[in-house]
């Protein structure tokens, strides 16, 4: 058992124990050792569910946001790794989730492995993942076995990672793993996109979003997509964006939720990770970071005193320059 | 029982293609497998267990345009138009702007109004016998079963549809096909059959409409080598589902169960969007918009589904369904408690896609164990308030 | 047997094809809306009522004069009503079922489609889905008294029901309406009040919630009324409809006057789509209220989860 899993067993234990939070949201292994999924313990003898290992991607602070607390006014305590502390900062930075509600685990981290990936090396079911050192090995149902480094099968967001510990946490599971000392954000991926030609780009992001089906888990999933029950994507009044499903409305519609979240979104990848048709809608975040931080130096989330670019205005903003 | 050689196999989707569309499993470039209409050249992909999506798209589509409609702006009416837009740009309001204009097109004008219902011929290829029963269960709903109402948009394309489907061969730890009277290598709303033997499929013809589109294919007659390697796949599959679960008493949990707790509970990782609906093969809720531009317009249906948060919004605020736990408690009682009691059967054919693409991994299967059984204990770990300040 | 015997023995546990459907057969919902159940039926606005300042009453009649002979309906059915290019809304049909030249419906201004109507000029094309779901047991209810109690624009639900009830007045007991609103310009059909007045037959009682200047009728909420009415149970049927918080009081004072719940009806509304009972907006647990409904009585609602 990792450290940092048996200290956040420790602390979710104490909290409930001494009945600061009503629940606490964590990581616990899915159907088989292959996945990890959020895990919501209420009672401090049950916290030995609780699992941290490169599988824990969810962004855990989608349960923070409003009308999903349950019951409403709960008190919470939840683990975040770096990119989702940014989000809960994102959060606070706009007083979306009360300070005083919350009990945040910090969770220093190394870099969440892309599961889909690894299961596109096998056609069969990949029914467990085990680790050891940096070697990821996967197991199908029929006893198929695939050895993996483990860098290879990081997601792009976290081989890009500036900031792989918590900004923001009342208690760390652990000490600080090393930071780069040179924050300047890499852009992984998206250099190639903006590399493409204007008809190129059309042409692929009309082949990205063809085939959404519109179901919401990027919207639902992300922690700062804050109007989620009352997204202007479904509204009839006003009725903005279509709701025919096609290439041109599924890209609208990807792209009203991108321009909403801007300025909070650090790219976290959580709508990525949702989409069961693996459409690549990091990307669209992460180009409007890049844009953000070429116009004005700005990241999302990384300070409780900044508010988000577009809920500031400066007379030296550069405009239409860019 | 036929046989089509692997080598046969682009033949013979091309003949079928002769006649009309062909739909198959296909590996995209990202490696994503989805329902896709087939061309010649395309590779059918069987490996993959399932599609990502079921293939119900291709006979209740996720946006369908039913009616046209247009309004005709002539002489005095095009004057009256005018007049009313003239009035309404005063409101400040945008929405009450938009829609006091888009009333005044509506209200001076001709109206024609147009029903559409196209349907073409299709054949759906590589379906599992999960996937082909969903549409069984669908066909109630939307064919009048119990003295309801027949849809003509749905029952169009499932007419003109013919399913051919493939017996599982690897089935998935989530598959459980066999709780819900299924089965890998079941034939329930198949036409035909097909089953991956040696070198290519035993065929099997189920219905008539099976039975016309093999007609003219000139297939050879299976060996008794590959029908007995038939078997042997369907038992072999069979043995590879995990053991049923027992469904006796479900739909009766589920109703004594309705406000217990640990509908909270099991609801406490959902995130409310719609996957599980949107890749199921027979959740089938809808909504209704109309789309318009400029006096001419279309009123489409799309999919919908009960976790959506505005979805029983009602125009005063109230919202019926407004808590999680409320919409989630839906899906899983109107297909093992609302549906069985107007349908006599199950609104369920186990193909396990809700769990393996739930960004949560909420587990049916769990759901029913907890809920569709007898809760003797009521759960006390839902505070029903919590210990925080208000 | 085909499906047409078969729907007609009252079975229905098969499902239609379109040969079925092109054979002539039809199943006990779909009536004349067999056909195509989402194809509207153009219709003309012929007359317009302003009924209070956000309620407006539109009189419309089918274009096609075969349908509109062929109409027929229950009092407390519904029937969609819409526009083309905005969308379509559930309302009670609220004029009289011997009521031929025309269909009335009750609309308060509110969201998108209700604003849209309230724009309509006489003359104006509407499309009309009707009739849909299932009205009242009136037949069943001969010999009995009638209470009536409603609030609001939940006037516009019993509304055919009390007509019903008025035009076959022989057939049953006690005619009574409890009728209240927020104030007297809140009060509907105020043409039918003058007439439930005067008329003998019936006892009316018409309230607003507070004192407003000129008002010399009664004052008080309708719950409150109703239980200084106290009206007997015996052999008596009450029907409600109204504002929620208003349906909740009045059932808790039948409750409490010793009405039953095989006694006590209501009428929900819910939002709707389809309208035909397969979109899956409106049900409460099992029951879709725009087939199953919407009328309810209090019996049926108290299995249904609390989704009201």
């Amino acid at each position: 058992m990792s450290d940092r899993q048996a200290k956040i067993r420790e602390l979710a234990g104490a909290a409930l124990a001494e009945d600061r939070v009503d629940y606490f949201i964590g990581w616990k292994q899915g159907i088989n050792s292959s996945e990890a999924i959020p895990a919501f313990v209420r009672n401090a003898d049950e916290v030995d569910q609780l699992v941290w290992n490169p599988l824990s991607h969810h962004n855990l602070t989608a349960f923070l946001k409003r009308k999903m607390p349950d019951p409403p006014n709960a008190r919470i305590g939840v683990c975040v790794k770096g990119c989702d502390s940014r989000t809960l900062v994102a959060l606070l930075q706009e007083d979306l989730v009360d300070k005083e509600r919350i009990y945040v685990v910090g969770v220093p981290c190394d870099g969440i492995i892309d599961r889909r990936r690894v299961e596109k090396e096998f056609a069969d079911e990949v029914v467990s993942i085990s680790f050891s050192g940096d070697t990821v090995t996967a197991t199908t149902r029929c006893g198929d076995s695939k050895d993996f480094a483990k860098g290879d099968i990081t997601f792009d967001h976290c081989n890009t990672c500036r900031y792989p510990n918590p900004f923001y946490a009342d208690d760390m599971a652990a000490d600080p793993v090393p930071e780069p000392e040179d924050r300047t954000p890499m852009w992984g991926t998206i250099e190639e996109f903006e590399a493409l030609s204007p008809a190129e780009k059309d042409a692929k992001l009309a082949d990205a979003f063809e085939t959404c089906i519109r179901c919401f888990a990027c919207i639902h999933a992300c922690p700062v997509c804050v109007c989620w029950d009352q997204c202007v994507n479904r509204s009839r009044r006003p009725a903005l964006v279509g709701q025919r499903v096609d290439t041109k409305e599924n890209l609208m519609f990807q792209m009203v939720h991108m321009f909403h979240v801007a300025g909070r979104c650090p790219s976290c990848g959580a709508c990525d990770r949702a989409c069961p048709v693996e459409i690549p809608l990091y990307l669209l975040h992460r180009k409007m970071n890049k844009e953000l931080y070429d116009m004005l130096g700005f990241e999302p989330g990384v300070s409780l005193d900044e508010k988000p670019a577009f809920q500031t205005f400066k007379l030296d903003d550069p405009f239409g320059e860019h | 029982m036929k046989f089509l050689a692997q080598d046969q196999l682009q033949a013979f989707l091309g003949h079928l293609a002769g006649e009309s569309r062909v739909v198959a499993p296909v590996k995209g470039d990202d490696g994503v497998v989805l329902f896709r209409p087939w061309s010649p050249g395309t590779e059918v992909e069987l490996d993959v267990l399932l599609a990502k999506q079921s293939a119900k798209e291709f006979v209740l589509r996720q946006s369908e345009t039913y009616l046209r409609y247009g309004y005709a702006m002539e002489g005095e009416a095009a004057a009256q138009v005018d007049d009313s837009h003239e009035a309404k740009v005063a409101l400040e309001d945008p929405a009450e702007r938009k829609a006091a204009q888009d009333a005044a097109v509506t209200a001076h004008a001709v109206l024609v109004v147009e029903p559409v219902n196209d349907a073409p011929a299709q054949v759906i290829f590589g379906l599992r016998p999960c996937d082909a029963r969903g549409f069984v269960q669908m066909d109630n709903v939307f064919g009048g079963y119990g003295g309801f109402y027949f849809d003509p948009y749905y029952n169009a394309k499932r007419e003109a549809t013919t399913l051919v489907a493939v017996t599982c061969r690897d089935p998935r730890s989530t598959c459980f096909c066999t709780s819900v009277q299924g089965g890998p290598a079941a034939t329930e709303g198949a036409d035909v059959l097909l089953t991956q033997v040696e070198g290519g499929f035993a065929v099997e013809v189920v219905t008539e409409r099976g039975e016309t589109l093999l007609a003219s294919a000139d297939l050879a007659d299976a060996g008794q080598a590959q029908v007995l390697y038939a078997e042997t796949v369907k038992e072999t599959a069979e043995a590879r589902v995990d053991a049923a679960f027992d469904l006796e008493g479900v739909r009766e949990h589920l109703r004594a169960n309705i406000e217990d707790s640990g509908w909270h509970d099991l609801s406490m990782r959902c995130i409310s969007c719609g996957t599980c609906t949107y890749v199921c093969p027979n959740c089938y809720c809808f909504n209704i918009t109309d789309e318009m531009v400029e006096g001419q317009g279309e009123r489409i249906r799309t999919w919908d589904n009960c976790f959506n948060p505005s979805y029983t919004l009602e125009t005063s605020g109230h919202n019926p369904r407004d808590i999680k736990s409320n919409r989630f408690r839906n899906r899983f009682s109107h297909k093992f408690w609302y549906y069985p009691e107007k349908y006599d059967s199950l609104l369920c054919s186990g193909c396990g896609r809700c769990i393996t693409h739930c960004p949560t991994r909420i587990d049916i299967r769990e759901v029913l164990g907890v809920m569709g059984s007898e809760r003797t204990a009521v759960s006390a770990t839902t505070p029903a308030t919590s210990g925080g300040e208000a | 047997m085909t499906a047409t015997q078969n729907i007609a023995a009252g079975n229905g546990k098969s499902r239609l094809t379109f040969a079925d459907v092109k054979a002539g057969a039809t199943t006990a919902a779909a009536g004349t809306l067999a056909g195509n159940p989402y194809l509207p039926q153009i219709a003309t606005v012929i007359d317009i009522i302003d009924e209070t300042p956000n309620i407006k009453s539109f009189r419309v009649r089918f274009d096609d004069e075969a349908v509109m002979d062929a109409l027929a309906f229950d009092p407390g059915q519904v029937g969609q009503l819409g526009i083309f290019g905005v969308g379509e809304s559930t309302f009670a049909i609220n004029s009289s079922c011997s009521e031929k030249r025309y269909l009335q419906f009750s609309v308060m201004k509110a969201g998108e489609v209700t604003s849209a109507l309230h724009e309509l000029n006489v003359g104006d094309k509407v499309g009309v889905r009707a009739p849909m779901g299932c009205g009242f047991p009136v037949e069943a209810w001969k010999g009995k008294n009638i209470l009536y109690i409603m609030g609001g624009i939940g006037s516009a639900a019993l509304r055919a029901t009390i007509s019903y009830t008025l035009e076959h007045r022989e057939d049953y007991g006690d005619i009574t309406i409890l009728y209240g609103a927020r104030t007297p310009l809140d009060l509907t059909y105020k043409y039918d009040v003058e007439d439930w007045q005067v008329r003998k037959d019936i006892e009316a009682v018409i309230t607003v919630d507070r004192d407003f200047p000129g008002w010399e009728g009664r004052v008080g909420f309708v719950p409150t009324v109703l239980e200084e009415m106290a009206p007997k149970p015996a052999n008596t049927i009450a029907i409600t409809c109204g504002p929620p918080i208003m349906i909740k009081f009045v059932l808790q004072g039948l409750q409490k006057l010793q009405f039953t719940d095989e006694q006590t009806y209501t009428t929900l509304e819910k939002r709707m789509k389809c309208g035909i009972g397969i979109c899956g907006r409106c049900n409460i647990g099992p029951r879709y209220v725009c087939v199953d409904g919407p009328v309810f009585s209090m019996a049926e609602l108290r299995e249904l989860p609390d989704e009201m």
